[in-house]
């Protein structure tokens, strides 16, 4: 009977795919993007209607950790930006400069760590659990938490209202 | 994607055995129509335990040198075709790279019955066809001796876990087949899936590499299989129905 000659063929694929699935050297290769950085977002009250926010491009940003190189230098067009937290500490500060002319705000995390095994071949990454989150009030009006868990880059995690 | 495969895998294992089974039932129809011309037969066969070891896990050792593992599989026939099942594994798991240094090692044992697929209509004849259920349990400790989440701004986080003993239970299913080569020498292959049951282990801070046994230990569900050599030691008879044509 054909199907049952299909069937047969199927069988014997699943075998060889589960075979070297089995096998892999899977310290070798790391599958996925382990980077757990704060993801954060721009946004600003829509001109004549505040309570709707909009998702904003700035100008010219510049960022640093307090104490340490920039990590972000005068660049344009930014709608948001990635910031890695401090790995040996539960608070991470920043010098945050919306615009060249505009007066500079400190962003504060406070957050606890919790180092993960992610696979063989990735290691050991650090997730985060932010506890609050906070700025100066001179371009930021507002800072808001939108997922505590830092465990992948791809969601938002913080949205700064202007 | 690791994990899409592995339910494609599982769907495509429950589809083949749904299909054996209405296969089977399928075939029941034209036998039923000879059962009056068949005569059915019950003889005395020998029967007793049968002792493998399952080589794939010392190939394994060749595409995943972090890992040394052994098993010997146990089965003894207790009725016509149902037969008790075991398997008893060791693993050690040793692995060092730039990132981490990790070692392990534990034990496991799993117990099930296995379903022979095949009727016989020879005596003499010892294929098997089977399916088989099986519960596995393992114990095993491991650690992180030392490693280090890399951190380009703020400096290299270095870290360690402590030795630590755990647990695991799982369900296993799995189909496969016996050849008789030689007399009392057996060549087998199977496929399993296996499905963790203690969860908190894949999903937590320190999932093991490899849970012993079982297999990949972030995984809560994996597809592995064995390809086995044992020996019949005869022990005891069994009943053995059987249908001539």
């Amino acid at each position: 009977m054909p199907t049952a000659r299909y069937m047969k063929y199927l069988f014997l694929f699943l075998c060889c795919m589960a075979a070297l699935s089995a096998c892999d050297d899977d310290t070798k290769v790391c599958d996925q993007d382990t980077r757990t950085f704060a993801n954060i977002r721009f946004r600003y009250p829509v001109p004549g209607n505040p309570s709707q926010n909009k998702d904003t491009v700035l100008p010219k940003v510049t960022v640093f950790a307090l104490n340490k190189d920039s990590l972000i230098r005068k660049r344009t067009g930014l709608s948001g930006m990635q910031l890695p937290l401090d790995l040996h500490n539960d608070t991470s500060r920043f010098y945050f400069q919306s615009d060249s002319t505009a007066k500079a705000d400190t962003l504060t995390f406070a957050y606890k760590r919790q180092p993960h095994f992610v696979s063989a071949g990735c290691g050991v990454v650090m997730y985060f659990n932010i506890d609050s989150a906070w700025s100066t009030k001179h371009v930021v009006k507002s800072v808001q938490l939108n997922a505590k868990n830092i465990t992948t880059i791809n969601e938002i995690h913080i949205i700064l209202h202007f | 994607m690791k994990f899409t495969l592995s339910s494609i895998f599982s769907a495509c294992f429950l589809l083949i055995a749904c299909c054996a089974v209405a296969q089977d039932k399928g075939a029941a129809a034209p036998q039923d129509k000879k059962k009056d011309s068949a005569k059915a037969l019950v003889v005395e066969v020998p029967a007793g335990l049968r002792i493998g070891t399952d080589l794939s896990r010392i190939a394994m050792h060749f595409f995943q040198p972090y890992r040394t593992d052994a098993t010997i599989t146990l089965d003894a026939r207790y009725r016509d075709r149902i037969f008790f099942a075991s398997d008893i594994s060791w693993n050690r798991t040793s692995h060092s790279d730039t990132l981490y240094n990790y070692k392990g090692n534990g034990m496991a044992i799993s117990l099930g019955v296995n379903y022979n697929l095949l009727k016989k209509q020879v005596p003499k004849e010892n294929f098997m066809l089977f399916a088989g259920m099986k519960y596995g349990f393992a114990l095993f400790n491991y650690e992180l001796p030392n490693y280090e989440v890399p951190g380009s701004y703020w400096g290299d986080f270095r870290g360690s876990l402590a030795s630590s003993t755990k647990t695991a239970h799982w369900i296993e299913v799995s189909v496969g087949m016996k050849v008789e080569v030689l007399k009392n020498f057996y060549l087998g292959w199977s496929i399993q899936d296996r499905l963790l049951l203690t969860k908190k282990i894949s999903k937590g801070d320190y999932p093991p590499m490899v849970i012993p046994g079982f297999g990949k230990g972030n995984k809560g569900n994996v597809f592995d299989m064995q390809y086995t050599v044992s020996y019949l030691l005869p022990m005891w008879k069994v009943k053995q129905k059987m249908s001539l044509p």
